[in-house]
């Protein structure tokens, strides 16, 4: 009994990884986007301090 | 007149993005351009990594979590299987698993680690924002110790992520006190303000001396944009024709700019003038025709370089 629980269990997380991962990869940034990211953080953080 | 020493600075270290120029500290979460190892904010040695390597340990750390999580469920099914039957079964859905995973994990690496450095520079916007003003406060400190090219070598890699005037004249004033060369590893769109400022138009007129390359579609822009009160400098007619002469690289620039090369064109020195003549000879007419070959008339009539143009 346990041994079918477990497989289920393998089952279960195998999907919900795969899952998990289409998921994410959708909204993943672009490295482009990243500097884009950085540069915004860092002129806000400047005018906050100003 | 202040007197220019000489210096040597050390190359640019130039990045794909400019993110991957950021480290972290594993201790303290402080972020800095700066740092070899050791954090300057805690202290901590060894403590700094750059944030796509601690972007890559963190989608490490999560898959083998995964993977040891897996192995545990095939151990437990392994201990309370009943049954060859549910042996079998057993480790055929773990093999199954653990191929879609390592698959999935293969493929979509590099996509995790950017999801992680976007999460990294949201959650600590506030340390990444206060990690350059500090990187900016040691190198005035460098600066008040007097080791001036070090200061603009800081303020260069600062200046990578933050865009303000003032870091850029802070820049522009230390590298007019150095002796300029052109094998240096210099720079000057990056350097371009909005608003007009005497020091900047100094440094370009010397890279249109020693580093004409480095002149380009901005920097034409910014000149004419602030043209008159660079007239109003004490050399600033100097310095627009030579960057006028910097123009005539390109016959592309000369096609954008021409009236820059129509109000310099008389200032040119002889080689500049000859390339664009040949240039404006190919165009045969407009106004920058009619004022080069005016010029030409002048002064360039019986020069014999300019017959076999
Ligand atoms: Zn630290």
């Amino acid at each position: 009994m346990v041994t079918y629980v477990a497989i289920g269990l393998l089952a279960i997380l195998a999907s919900i990884k795969a899952f998990h991962y289409y998921y994410q990869i959708k909204r993943a940034p672009s490295q482009k986007q990243l500097s884009k990211l950085v540069l915004s953080t860092l002129r806000r953080g400047q005018s906050d301090r100003e | 007149m202040i007197k220019k020493i000489a210096v040597t600075l050390k190359p640019y270290n130039r990045v794909p993005f400019v993110y991957q120029k950021l480290k972290i500290c594993r201790n303290c979460r402080h972020f800095t351009v700066l740092g070899e190892r050791d954090c300057m904010s805690c202290g901590k040695t060894g403590g700094l990594q750059p944030v796509e390597k601690r972007a890559a340990g963190i989608v490490r750390r999560d898959q083998w979590l995964t993977g040891l999580i897996l192995l545990l469920l095939i151990v437990i099914g392994l201990l309370f299987s009943a049954s060859a039957l549910q042996t079998v079964l057993l480790i055929a859905a773990g093999a199954a698993a653990a191929a879609l995973l390592w698959t999935l994990s293969k493929r979509f690496t590099p996509a995790l680690r950017r999801i992680q450095l976007q999460k990294m520079f949201q959650q600590y916007s506030y340390e990444l924002a206060s990690g350059l003003a500090i990187d900016h406060q040691a190198a005035i400190r460098v600066f008040q110790e007097g080791d001036k090219p070090r200061t603009y070598e800081m303020l260069r890699e600062i200046g990578s992520l933050v865009h303000n005037d003032q870091l850029k004249l802070e820049q522009i004033m230390l590298l007019q006190t150095f002796q300029l060369r052109k094998d240096m590893d210099l720079m000057l769109e990056p350097l371009l303000m909005d608003s007009f400022s005497p020091d900047l138009v100094a440094y370009i007129g010397e890279m249109a001396k020693i580093r004409r390359d480095l002149i380009k579609e901005n920097t034409f822009r910014y000149m004419l944009q602030h043209e008159m009160y660079i007239l109003n400098m004490p050399n600033g007619e100097t310095v627009l024709a030579a960057v006028a002469g910097a123009a005539v690289r390109k016959s592309r620039y000369m096609t954008m700019y021409p009236y820059l090369l129509i109000r310099y064109a008389r200032l040119l020195p002889k080689d500049r003038f000859l390339r664009l003549y040949k240039f404006a000879k190919s165009a045969r007419s407009g106004p920058l025709y009619d004022e080069v070959m005016r010029i030409y008339e002048e002064k360039f009539k019986w020069d014999p370089d300019f017959q076999n143009a």
